[in-house]
């Protein structure tokens, strides 16, 4: 029996050994190939978004961590990218060009007129949440009052939570934990602005016979009152999402309403299901609702950004094209619009982006940049994936 | 005793028999033997000697010499015809008609399948290439041939109908019909009563609306790229009749189209087969958002400058919904977006 037991003991302490032999081999090698190639260097824009212009593109640009502690302490960053701000030690984001474009008109358009609808399209990976992460860093810093749907779909995937009948809009259902949560993160991007404004209700909103916000009140309260008062909360939003269009179309604050994932809203299904356990369509939903109001042109000084995403269908081949994602009812919500694509990137984006994995160390063994660049098909979210390993 | 002997004979024959089917005993070896004899002298060992033949049963007397069974001659294998073709050799008489690939007679280092390990097998023995169908027997001068020899049965061109343009003028429908010959019992193939008719839906005299309905009564039959609509009939058991189906259903289509019921004008704006731009709510969005900008317009009557921004929006999204998206419509639809909205 100890020899059993001996015989795969010795052949465990034999290998360890010859690995160590072969791996001490690469790393000489990597370290020879690294001395010949030096490794390369990010370019990098000290600036913020503000002053981003086409020269910038290709360089990388970092949020700030006082602005990653405050304005999106409570999320509003994709999660993959959230994990890399840890891996690289720094939240950087390349400047690209549609960016620059979409930043150019919101630097251009006319606050007095209703505000232009954005639309952001693209195949899957390509940068969408991103550039709305980098839109909304822009909007912080020009002083928007920001109303930012991470991702629509995450109101309509839990069937576990439950829809209840709306007491207000007969018909509609709340998601009422959905809607204090988006309160909680709304004022937790907005508080310091939305005091600076000292922005009030324009009129008495009755909740119960004993629960009322007075007229004139600070909108504080009343997003407060949402927080507090759950069963409201989607009442809130609504009223919330009113009284900040009368607010900027009287010129007292800007407002940018960034939805990521827009077509869910037209999709003819979702998870959730009613008390009676009937499915529930997302366009049922007052949030739905509510921000069907927001992004209707009867209001001026600010402006819609929003993206389409392929993933909002069950299609076995969808198209990335706004058409297509939104169908005829979702653009007719939206039109007359501006369409951006996020395409794949440059030939000199691409090297950029590797410039930037070789500086932080996420590729250790530089090269194959052809072979990275034919497998990737210049698609940042699986180039970064193909980089992993390296 | 010869009695006993001769059954003995006649017993130890079947057990012989018996133990050679079972093989426990080898064909060629000996159980009774005086001396060293094979088979064949067995026989006669039996018959002549007079003493007691001793059973060797444990086969040490004789053993016999292993014997190679004699190779079967190889079949001789000509070379392929191939090495012995001449260059300037008439091939459609080499191989005249349609015929399975054969490697000894087609003269080309033809190839085919996969072979990870080096270069994919060649013609011969190669399964692969007699799967798949050849043409061999049709190469140009094969066909010219053919068509020489079928000269003589055929009728000059008719006047007038030198390109397919003139042709299609003066014959707007195609009817194919297919007749089957076949060594059979019976002359009669019911495929053969199938018609179909082919036609150019914009030779029809129509206008949008008995347009729109003809499309929607024939439904897939009418392809949007060549715009040809084809009627296949074979309800009918014979050929006439299924031909005079056919221009029966194509009359009365076209009249049928044309006829205008009064449960057609409960046609809605979902219903249209094509987007227009005035039915739909995009109008007077977009009305509003000009009258948001500039509030001195009169909606009505828009002014020249907003009049050919907004028609040109109006062109770009109906353009985007009728002819689908695709780089051309989508740039011409942001172009026009912002042209009226900044």
């Amino acid at each position: 029996m100890p020899t059993l037991i001996l015989r795969p003991l010795k052949k465990i302490w034999a290998l360890p050994t010859q690995m160590r032999l072969f791996s001490s081999e690469a790393t000489a090698a990597a370290v020879a190939n690294n001395v010949q190639r030096k490794r390369a260097v990010a370019l990098r824009t000290p600036a913020d978004p503000l002053s981003h212009t086409e020269k910038d593109i290709g360089h990388s640009y970092t949020i700030p961590e006082s602005i990653l502690s405050s304005f999106f302490s409570l999320g509003g960053i994709p999660k993959t990218y959230a994990e890399n701000i840890k891996t690289f030690n720094e939240a950087a984001i390349m400047i690209r060009p549609h960016t620059i474009e979409l930043l150019n008109y919101l630097r251009k358009a006319n606050y007095a007129h209703p505000p232009i609808r954005y639309v952001l399209y693209g195949k899957p990976g390509c940068g969408k949440t991103m550039t709305i992460t980098h839109v909304l860093h822009f909007a912080h810093l020009s002083g928007f009052i920001v109303a930012h749907i991470p991702w629509v779909w995450n109101w309509y995937r839990r069937s576990r939570i439950q829809a209840v009948s709306s007491e207000s809009k007969p018909g509609l259902v709340n998601l009422p934990i959905e809607a204090m949560t988006w309160l909680k993160y709304f004022l937790s991007q907005n508080e310091e602005i939305i005091i600076k404004s000292n922005l009030r209700t324009s009129k008495e909103y009755v909740w119960s016979p004993r629960e009322t916000t007075p007229a004139d009140s600070p909108l504080i309260e009343l997003i407060q009152h949402g927080i507090g008062r759950v069963k409201y909360a989607c009442d809130v939003v609504d009223v919330l999402i009113d009284e900040l269009k009368l607010n900027s179309t009287n010129n007292r604050c800007k407002m940018m309403i960034v939805i990521d994932g827009f077509n869910a809203f037209f999709l003819p299904f979702s998870n959730l299901k009613k008390e009676d356990k009937s499915r529930v369509i997302p366009d049922q939903v007052t949030l739905a609702q509510t921000f069907f109001k927001a992004v209707q042109p009867d209001w001026c000084n600010g402006a819609v950004v929003v993206t389409v995403d392929q993933f909002n269908t069950r299609d076995e081949q969808p198209q990335e094209t706004p058409l297509y994602l939104l169908k005829k009812r979702g653009l007719e919500v939206i039109d007359p619009f501006i369409p951006i694509e996020v395409p794949y990137l440059s030939t000199y984006e691409f090297h950029c982006l590797l410039d930037y994995y070789e500086d932080r160390l996420w590729i250790q063994r530089p090269g194959a940049r052809e072979e990275l660049e034919f497998l990737s098909v210049k698609n940042p979210y699986e180039l970064f994936k193909l980089c992993a390993p390296l | 005793m010869l009695h006993l002997n001769r059954s003995l004979d006649v017993c130890n024959k079947v057990l012989y028999q018996q133990l050679t089917k079972l093989r426990f005993i080898s064909t060629t070896a000996c159980i009774f033997t005086n001396g060293p004899s094979t088979g064949s002298k067995n026989e006669q060992s039996f018959n002549d000697d007079d003493e007691f033949r001793v059973l060797d049963l444990k086969r040490i007397q004789q053993k016999q010499p292993f014997q190679r069974r004699p190779m079967r001659p190889k079949a001789v294998v000509p070379p392929p015809r191939t090495q012995k073709m001449a260059e300037d050799q008439v091939w459609s008489d080499v191989w005249p008609g349609p015929r399975t690939f054969h490697p000894a007679v087609v003269p080309l280092p033809v190839r085919q399948g996969r072979n990870r390990h080096g270069p994919s097998p060649d013609k011969f023995g190669n399964a692969e290439l007699m799967k798949i169908p050849n043409f061999l027997h049709l190469t140009p001068p094969a066909i010219k041939k053919h068509c020489d020899a079928l000269k003589k049965f055929c009728t000059p061109w008719p006047a007038g109908l030198e390109t397919d343009e003139k042709c299609e003028q003066h014959f707007p429908i195609d009817v194919i019909t297919t007749d089957y010959c076949h060594s059979s019992p019976t002359i009669r193939d019911p495929l053969a009563r199938i018609v179909t008719m082919r036609f150019k839906l914009g030779r029809l005299p129509m206008d949008r609306h008995s347009r729109d309905k003809f499309l929607r009564l024939v439904r897939d039959r009418h392809d949007v790229d060549t715009d040809t609509v084809t009627i296949v009939t074979d309800r009918c058991p014979l050929k006439t009749q299924n031909y005079q189906y056919a221009h029966y259903l194509l009359t009365a289509l076209f009249h049928e189209s044309w006829n205008f019921e009064e449960w057609e004008k409960e046609k809605l704006e979902t219903d249209m087969e094509y987007y227009d731009w005035d039915l739909n709510p995009s109008k007077s969005k977009v009305v509003k958002i000009v009258k948001a900008i500039d509030p001195s317009v009169d909606e009505e009557n828009l002014p020249e400058e907003w009049k050919s921004k907004v028609d040109n929006y109006r062109e770009a999204l109906t353009q985007l919904f009728n002819k689908g998206e695709n780089t051309d419509t989508l740039q011409n639809y942001k172009d026009a977006s912002l042209k009226l909205l900044f």
